[in-house]
């Protein structure tokens, strides 16, 4: 049973339970009014889900895809939940299509789950086949669909309530009274979304259109876990124990050539719970000093350690191939501690500078100062990237990313570092000087201009007035009309950008919006930003 | 006319004229403090330490770290304006913090990680103790890390140098006698460890990107506010 809007209701119903006539939906109270031995129990949102997804990943024992069928959320589709498993190819290796079926149904009957199976050669006849054919475990021949499907009910289309409805009122009961129908006719009749769905569906079913099944994905191999007698009581030993799982991931990745790109440390509470934490980094690492101290300023406290942790455990969820890398041969050969060949390499690939070859990572730099960045250099950009947004957060490490347009605001933006491409979109150079700082969005300010269309002879901003000595414009940007309008509500205008430069050498690029001569909208003056 | 010779001893407009730089002053690696007033002091301020600082090595990233209530009050960087001071394409880092903290956190991170070659932070309040890692930090990277203040300064700070960068008539235009030229600002080194201090007015050419010093007398002259004069007449 599960709460619904008006009380507890019957979410699931095992066969004794539909034979007594109980139906889904049902309020529980009118349910042990039936049957008043009736045993229920409560469903746990998710459960169910949770349940189906271990099943499939069970079953990728038979093959390689392996999909939910978890339906439309909220439709009563309680009890028709399934999977799909994609066999194209596997078949032969349990000695062809009915002995598989047999074995699937046979270890499902050992686990103590009954199911019903079907075998076809599109995903909506399979599943017409597993719910509605009279007998288990039925099998259509290749291209037999129509002919396997035919005396099946409309229900077996996966179809819409009111769409089933639908049908009924025109007498249509059996797929097969489908084929009869002019497609045409179907569609004109059966107009809207019901209509098209049962086109959609049966050409589906038979396979007259697509129907890509996404695959299950199984979980992170990449993982470290450590069982303890006596549950850690206290973040420090979350801290020393997380520290020696890392090590432990850091050298099974090594073992695979790959490095993390996000890791998750999840603890197992007595009480039954799981509290988790992760950190994601922006270059592939499977550096242990970089890693542990990435957790650390997560926060080893993220872990709620409740009355105690019996397991900890260290997945790298993502994780990417990382090619060893030869460090530069004009780094002399002591940069890293200890010396045997690739192995150094790999190390050195998610290092970063410490303490102790400061030294050599200043003597080459003052080789040459080209504008290219090292690699060493890069590295420790991405290992500082890493641990600022561990600890900041994602919004605060930004870079500029420039865009195709040329309303100033827009056309230089911010983006999480993390996230922009690494690849360095230039920024177009704008015809015109650019400031050094920009208000966003901009400030409005009181102008007087000698001239209506002319550049401001004394401005007010920030309550402070400022008589111009020297002015440079207009620069002339067009609003982009295929945008929508601005958050301000009224349309964009055209602005006339002014260089203004006062007594005290302060330089701002101010704006007119508008023009003279429009009586709807008068002109209006904003400070946008400052020069050096 | 403007005499761009950096080999020209400068013309210091400081009383203690026995003093004098070189030629036009460049950051240093280590902690320095710009001290700026009001909204357009802080552009040229940053115009000022930008410029200082393309002279000097470029072998890392460029990295700002700011409190967010500071970038909406005195305005976003733009790198379209930052490449304009001879900063080339080099790659910016930007980081908007909650609290003046987080970013003296993230400065001295980023100098620590050895991939930042110039730390700009725009911190008002920073103790002594602060100010001294990231002096120690930056030093030991061989980096330069530079504060921006709009308010004084109540603690002691462990910077280096103390510059005050005022914006000032900008130079010539060539073809357009109305519009401004090159930026000029007005340059005191107000206090340094080693006992040197100036008074400098700059010019950035905007051609070659390098700072050089404006001639005394050219141009505009060397025009002092009323304020500069009390201040001449009473230390000296």
């Amino acid at each position: 049973m599960e709460r619904g809007p008006r009380g507890l209701v019957l979410a699931a119903l095992n066969p004794a339970a539909q034979a007594l006539g109980l139906r889904l939906g049902q309020s529980h109270a009118d349910a042990c009014a039936l049957a008043p031995s009736l045993k229920s129990e409560a469903v746990k949102p998710g459960q169910a889900q949770d349940a189906l997804r271990h099943l499939a990943l069970w079953a990728q024992r038979y093959g390689p895809l392996v999909a939910l069928d978890e339906g439309p959320v909220g439709e009563g589709y309680c009890g028709l939940e399934g999977l799909w498993i994609e066999t194209t190819g596997a078949d032969h290796l349990f000695g062809g299509e009915a002995a598989l079926l047999a074995d699937l149904t046979a270890r499902l009957a050992r686990m103590g789950a009954v199911a019903q199976v079907g075998l076809a050669g599109t995903p909506g006849a399979a599943w017409a086949l597993a719910r509605f054919a009279p007998s288990n475990a039925t099998i259509a021949p290749p291209g037999g669909e129509a002919g396997a499907l035919a005396s099946l009910p409309v229900e077996a289309l996966r179809l819409s309530p009111a769409a089933v409805q639908l049908l009924g009122r025109f007498g249509v009961r059996r797929i097969g009274d489908l084929y009869a129908l002019p497609r045409a006719g179907l569609a004109r009749r059966f107009r809207g979304e019901a209509g098209m769905q049962v086109i959609l569906r049966l050409d589906q079913a038979l396979g007259r259109l697509p129907e890509p099944l996404v695959g299950e994905i199984a979980p992170t191999a990449y993982f470290a876990h450590r069982v303890f007698a006596e549950p850690i009581l206290h973040t420090e030993g979350v801290a020393q124990w997380g520290a020696r799982l890392v090590e432990e991931l850091c050298a099974k990745l090594e073992g695979e050539g790959l490095g993390a790109r996000r890791i998750v440390l999840t603890g197992f509470r007595t009480d039954g719970r799981t509290t988790w934490f992760s950190a994601a980094l922006g270059m592939a690492s499977r550096d242990p000093e970089h890693l542990i101290r990435l957790l650390r300023e997560r926060g080893w406290a993220r872990l709620e350690v409740g009355f105690g942790l019996d397991a900890l455990r260290l997945s790298a969820s993502v994780t990417e191939p990382l090619r060893l890398s030869q460090p530069s041969l004009s780094a002399s050969p002591g940069l890293v501690p200890g010396a045997h060949g690739a192995r150094l390499d790999a190390h050195s690939a998610a290092h970063m500078p410490r303490h102790g070859c400061a030294e050599q990572v200043r003597a080459r730099r003052k080789g040459g100062d080209a504008q290219e960045l090292d690699p060493e250099t890069h590295r420790a950009m991405a290992a500082l990237i890493d641990r600022l947004t561990a600890r900041l957060g994602e919004t605060a490490v930004l870079r500029p990313v420039w865009r195709e347009s040329w309303t100033p605001e827009r056309a230089e933006g911010l983006a999480p570092y993390a996230a922009a491409p690494s690849t360095s979109a230039s920024p177009q150079p704008a015809a015109q000087p650019r400031p050094i700082l920009l208000f966003t969005p901009p400030e409005p300010i009181d102008a007087v201009a000698e001239l209506p269309d002319g550049a401001p002879a004394r401005f007010t901003w920030r309550r402070a007035a400022r008589r111009v000595t020297r002015a440079s414009g207009p620069e002339r940007l067009a609003p982009e009309w295929w945008r929508k309008p601005s958050a301000r509500g009224r349309p964009a205008a055209v602005r006339d950008y002014y260089r203004l430069e006062d007594e005290d050498g302060g330089r701002y690029w101010v704006f007119r919006e508008g023009l003279y001569g429009d009586e709807d909208h008068l002109p209006s003056w904003w400070m946008h930003g400052l020069f050096p | 006319m403007i005499v761009s010779a950096p080999f020209r001893p400068p013309a210091p407009i400081s009383a203690r004229s026995d003093v004098a730089a070189a030629s036009a002053p460049t950051l240093a690696a280590g902690l320095e403090e710009v001290c700026v007033e009001g909204a357009s002091g802080v552009a040229a301020g940053l115009g000022f330490l930008l410029s200082a600082a393309g002279e000097g090595p470029c072998w890392g990233e460029l990295m700002v770290a700011a409190p967010r209530c500071w970038l909406r009050e005195r305005g976003r960087f733009l790198a379209g304006g930052l490449a304009r001071l001879g900063l080339g394409d080099r790659a910016v880092l930007i980081v908007a913090t909650t609290t003046e903290i987080e970013a003296l956190w993230a400065l001295e991170e980023g100098l620590r990680s050895g991939a930042v070659s110039l730390a700009v932070g725009a911190v008002e309040a920073a103790s002594l103790l602060a100010t001294r890692r990231l002096d120690l930090a930056a030093r030991a990277a061989g980096a330069t890390v530079v504060l921006i203040k709009t308010r004084p300064a109540r603690d002691l700070s462990a910077a280096r140098r103390r510059w005050r960068v005022a914006p000032h008539p900008s130079g010539p235009h060539p073809w357009d006698p109305k519009a401004s030229g090159s930026p000029r600002w007005r340059v005191t080194l107000e206090r340094s460890r080693d006992g040197a201090s100036g008074a400098w007015i700059l010019e950035q050419d905007l051609e070659t990107h390098r700072l050089c010093l404006v001639e005394k007398l050219a141009d505009h002259g060397v025009d002092l506010g009323e304020r500069d004069a009390l201040a001449l007449r009473r230390s000296g």
